[in-house]
């Protein structure tokens, strides 16, 4: 942008020059044909004259003309040169004006494009971020549940193999368990006169096998 | 009841069940040979006297009714210890472990079985084992037979464990909770 209005900027430098340097050329014929018309009519002296001049003109340019009308040419020139500069300063101006116009529209243009843009990424990278917290939120939640899920079960399994242990334990002392329990409920109450039928009967079932270990 | 048992043995003996254990043969030894100084001391003191037979203990007087010996006699007393000793070193050792003191009179029962039906000159011996609860375990020299009702509970164990899985079955809360281990071990 700052390239493009420098360029515009030399171009009118340089279109102003160029003016100035039209304007002195042209001035300087209009000065001209009145001597060549001197010469025509003058006829013979026109060599002469012609010298003359060469040779004043080489030691002062402006001795052909009065003091007054170089200083009245001068203030011409001064005058045209300074119009011409109001008017390409006032095209410079309009120039710039609508340089700066078409930059502005063009910033303006490429700003709001700019920031819709970004805004267009921002909100793209807003809703990914959103995503992808959510997917994080989501997987973390699966992963909670899923281990939720193993610790149940592994506990359901320990409570389970402790409960069978439990289980053993109790079917496994269950005769000391119940005899704990007969002792104490019954005590000396259990009278060995009276099982003692029981005891023969017993013993009886077994004579045989305990005869011959007496008997060995 | 007690009575003798008839039985032939080795030593042409029979033991009264009076006579129970190693222990009470041992003290029968010793007691007969307290009879055996007593005649000798009545001999040299009243030689021309007829000897007294001085006052037995029950189990002596027993074993003597019972196999017709008269303690009198020298040599019968000479050969009465002679078994006597035989038997406390030779005769079979029945130990039987009861849940509460028996009373010698149930004890005579059983001694008398055992002589009539196992062996005669077994002698018998006692133990207590509150933790059998009733009946008796008996141990001869190479085996031993649990009579008692800690043995008839371990030995009903598995239809008890079923009677109270079946009465916990019922329980709501036991029988969702005994239902689920099988349902894991099937997966």
């Amino acid at each position: 942008m700052d390239t493009t209005l420098v360029m515009i900027v030399a171009g009118g430098l340089v279109g102003v020059g160029l003016l100035v340097l039209i304007i002195t050329l042209v001035s300087h014929r209009k000065h001209k044909k009145p001597a060549k018309k001197a010469g025509a009519e003058a006829g013979k002296d026109t060599k002469k004259l012609e010298e003359a001049y060469d040779a004043a003109t080489q030691n002062d340019p402006y001795h052909i003309f009065g003091k007054e009308f170089q200083e009245e040419l001068r203030n011409k020139a001064r005058l045209d040169f300074q119009r011409v500069i109001n008017e390409n300063a006032m095209f410079l101006q309009q120039d710039l004006r609508m340089t700066t116009a078409e930059i502005n529209e063009y910033l303006k243009k490429n700003m709001v494009q700019k920031l819709e843009e970004e805004f267009m990424e921002y909100e793209k990278s807003i809703r990914d971020v959103q995503e992808a917290a959510v997917q994080s939120l989501n997987n973390t939640v699966a992963a909670a549940e899923q281990q939720q899920q193993a610790l149940n079960g592994r506990i359901e399994q320990e409570l389970q193999a402790r409960k069978v242990q439990l289980l053993a334990a109790f079917e496994q002392n269950m005769a000391d368990v119940v005899s704990s329990y007969v002792v104490k409920a019954v005590g000396e109450q259990l009278d060995l006169r009276e099982q003692l039928p029981m005891i023969l009967r017993e013993m009886e079932s077994r004579q045989e096998d305990m005869r011959k270990d007496l008997w060995l | 009841m007690s009575h003798a048992v008839k039985l032939e043995n080795e030593h042409g003996i029979s033991l009264p069940p009076s006579l129970i254990s190693n222990t009470d043969v041992g003290r029968l030894i010793r007691e007969l040979e307290a009879v055996d100084n007593e005649f000798e001391q009545q001999l040299v003191r009243t030689p021309d006297q007829p000897p007294v037979v001085p006052s037995l203990s029950r189990s002596l007087a027993a074993l003597c009714q019972q196999n017709n010996l008269q303690l009198a006699d020298a040599p019968t007393r000479t050969e009465l210890r002679t078994k006597l000793v035989s038997i406390k070193d030779t005769a079979p050792v029945v130990h039987i472990t009861f849940a509460t003191e028996v009373e010698p009179e149930i004890l005579g029962q059983l001694v008398s079985w055992v002589r009539e039906r196992l062996h005669p000159l077994a002698l018998i011996t006692t133990g207590l084992q509150p933790a059998i609860v009733g009946g008796c375990i008996v141990r001869t020299p190479d085996h031993i037979y649990d009579f008692s009702l800690r043995e008839r509970f371990n030995a009903t164990k598995t239809s008890f464990v079923a009677a109270v899985r079946g009465a916990l079955a019922k329980t709501p809360y036991i029988q969702a909770s005994t239902q689920q281990p099988e349902a894991t071990d099937g997966n």
